[in-house]
């Protein structure tokens, strides 16, 4: 079997989970007889769950991430419980295959996270006949940089009171009805949304590494959480994307996203 | 073949409908399979599909609306293929798919009832498929309405990573291709000048 169990992994510390199952129940026909009847294109249900995590700790925090960075393109087996996701009764034991669709979490910039992680189900199972169809892996590879030009603002003066940290996916993926079958890795890149308010000073010192460091061309290392200075990525500052406001006590609230350049 | 559905699938409110593609990746001139003789065989179900005779792999595969008439005009018809893992485009472009024979089988029938635990399902999801191998509805003990939908040539093709768009036409366009016109070339042309050229003297050749 190749493929990998994430199930503790992933649903430790998780504390809700927001399922939508549907059938791929098609259109109703009439036929010569006057009875009008019920066409079921394809039968077997699609589950799309969504794991909620609070104020989850920075390990937890990392641990999600590396599943999510070792599986972003490839299908990976969760037991989410027979209740959720019955199809280990129905078909064959290890049927219960997800892919990953979306990371999205965010923090108060105090090593603690909030955020979910959105998974639909997969009808890639785990078996050679399946597996044989098509080879799968995710490779993701940050460049990483030594530059310290935006960590050491971030750290001293311009520190956010939230970041967004989430994934740009460029993968294709393959479906059949509305579950997901396998995906091709085209490459993951992480995203990060600042939030600041600042006072005029510390302000000006972001504006200016802005304008010096807002073009195409300007790489800068941002670290891996979105503040602090552990790890850091090649990054640019996403187009047009930051603004501000002065607002009425004199503070300059302010936002930014950030994307690594690999 | 009769498209009518028979009452052995309507009996209930609910049926199932499923497809099954062949594509002829090889033939001969007389339209019988080539030396390699390799037929590819897709279903648009989830899992795969046994008939009995041959198993079809699942995969995204839609087609559009098939209008027919009476008038033997050429209808078409396009198909959409699921193409990430570049296999297919692959196998169209290393060989000469055009011109050879596709078919689309339409299967009718209703799930049989199924029990999942302790509830039985009137109308099963999986309909029997087995528990210790890998995931596959067997259909061919089930009984259903099979007729072939749309029986052609397989047009034009083109691929992205993504999908791989055909067109398939009825074996009716065969009706339709122009006859070939005779050509001359220039070698041909030159002699028949040099005749319309050549001056005959009383009877024999001007020296």
């Amino acid at each position: 079997m190749a493929l990998t169990n994430r199930t503790s992994n992933i649903l430790a510390d998780h504390s809700a989970l927001d399922i939508e199952e549907w059938h791929k129940s098609g259109q109703s026909v009439t036929f010569d007889s006057g009875k009008t009847q019920r066409i079921i294109n394809n039968t077997m249900p699609t589950i799309e769950m969504s794991i909620e995590y609070k104020n989850i700790s920075q390990t937890r925090f990392e641990a999600l991430r590396t599943q999510y960075e070792s599986s972003y393109a490839s299908i990976f087996i969760l037991n989410a419980g027979d209740d959720i996701d019955w199809r280990d009764d129905y078909l064959v034991n290890e049927s219960n295959t997800w892919g990953f669709k979306e990371f999205t979490f965010s923090s108060d910039a105090s090593y603690r996270w909030s955020g979910s992680l959105r998974l639909i189900s997969s009808v890639f199972f785990d078996f050679t006949e399946y597996q044989s169809l098509f080879t799968q892996s995710s490779n993701y590879a940050p460049v990483t940089t030594t530059d310290t030009s935006f960590s050491s603002l971030l750290t001293n003066d311009v520190t956010p009171y939230k970041v967004d940290y989430e994934y740009i996916n460029s993968s294709l993926f393959s479906v059949i009805g509305n579950s997901m079958r396998f995906g091709k890795d085209k490459s993951l890149r992480k995203k990060w949304t600042l939030y600041w308010i600042l006072s005029e000073s510390n302000f000006l010192q972001l504006l200016t590494f802005y304008r010096k460091r807002g073009g195409i061309m300007s790489e800068f290392g941002m670290p891996k959480l979105g503040f602090g200075n552990l790890g850091k990525t090649n990054a640019i500052f996403m187009q047009d994307s930051f603004t501000y406001q002065k607002r009425v006590d004199g503070l300059y609230s302010c936002q930014a996203s950030i994307i690594e350049n690999l | 073949m009769s498209k009518s559905i028979t009452n052995n699938v309507r009996s209930n409110e609910q049926m199932a409908i499923l497809h099954l593609f062949e594509f002829y990746m090889d033939k001969d001139f007389d339209g019988t399979a080539g030396e390699s003789g390799e037929i590819l065989y897709f279903t648009d179900h989830e899992i795969f599909v046994n008939d009995g005779t041959n198993e079809y792999t699942p995969v995204s595969i839609t087609f559009d609306r098939l209008s027919e008439d009476a008038s033997m005009q050429s209808d078409s018809i396009n198909i959409s293929i699921d193409n990430i893992n570049g296999a297919l485009s692959a196998e169209a472009i290393a060989s000469e798919w055009r011109n050879n024979p596709c078919k689309i089988t339409r299967v009718v029938y209703t799930p049989p009832q199924e029990v999942i635990g302790s509830d039985t399902y009137d109308y099963g999801l999986t309909n029997g498929v087995p528990t210790t191998t890998y995931p596959v509805l067997d259909i061919s003990s089930y009984t259903k309405d099979v007729y072939d939908l749309f029986e052609g040539v397989i047009d034009t093709f083109s691929a992205s990573e993504q999908a791989l768009n055909g067109t398939l036409t009825t074996k009716f366009i065969h009706w339709n291709k122009p006859y070939p016109t005779r050509t001359y070339n220039q070698n041909e042309f030159q002699s028949i000048v040099d005749a319309l050229n050549d001056t005959l003297y009383w009877g024999q050749q001007k020296p």
